[in-house]
């Protein structure tokens, strides 16, 4: 059994990246590994977004790492670096940047990166998906 | 012994790149956009990684090119197996 870390670079219904990550996840877990962590970065922040709405007879990204999160306690943690200058803040961010909404919310963490290297550290396997 | 991950067409710099990064002992999995390699068995990666390059079978299918893959006789492997690649390569690197 091995841990598994995953990186997610691209963003949801533009980047075939989210996905792939996902069908990648279960497919680990399937093999008996665990998964440490998800890292949303770059253009992956979007993937956390609260407001997200697509067609209800599409998968919904967002729901899909909660259903992950759920189930198997993936940690799923974004950069918050890349998310702010990207419009995606949590309640206290927006609070702080003086914004009258938030779309960021548990499961989902803004963190810095440190908690990619602390990921990395962590998994036995960092897989990219960007 | 390095896992390459390649998510873009043959003919990207990325695909370019990797090409010159490959080492004798890694190996090459082909996801997303970089299935379409499916269609041209003369690309120079299938005999430099010969026995080591891997399409995705999903995402030929999502592209319907699961049967040209097999009329060229080209190697696939369900997300299982690209699992099982990542477990046989302590280092992964993807190319985008």
């Amino acid at each position: 059994m091995m841990q598994y870390g995953l990186l997610v670079m691209g963003a949801p219904y533009s980047s075939p990246a989210p996905h792939s990550a996902l069908r990648f996840a279960h497919a680990v877990l399937a093999r008996g590994h665990q998964i440490a962590g998800v890292f949303f970065y770059h253009d992956g922040v979007h993937n956390a977004s609260l407001l997200m709405a697509p067609p209800q007879d599409e998968l919904n990204l967002r729901e899909a790492w909660i259903e992950l999160n759920q189930q198997h306690a993936v940690q799923l943690d974004v950069c918050i670096a890349a998310a702010l200058r990207r419009g995606l803040m949590s309640e206290s961010e927006a609070h702080r940047h003086g914004k009258q909404a938030f779309n960021i919310a548990p499961p989902f963490e803004l963190t810095g990166l440190g908690q990619l290297l602390e990921l990395q550290q962590r998994a036995d396997r960092l897989i990219t998906f960007a | 012994m390095i896992l390459h991950i390649l998510t873009k067409a043959p003919d990207s710099n990325a695909a370019t790149q990797m090409q010159q990064a490959v080492g004798d002992r890694d190996a090459v999995m082909l996801i997303e956009a970089a299935v379409i390699a499916a269609l041209d068995p003369s690309w120079t990666a299938w005999q430099q990684c010969h026995a080591r390059i891997f399409l995705l079978s999903e995402d030929l299918i999502a592209r319907g090119l699961a049967s040209i893959a097999e009329v060229n006789g080209l190697p696939t492997l369900e997300m299982n197996g690209f699992v099982a690649l990542t477990e046989q390569y302590e280092k992964a690197v993807t190319w985008y």
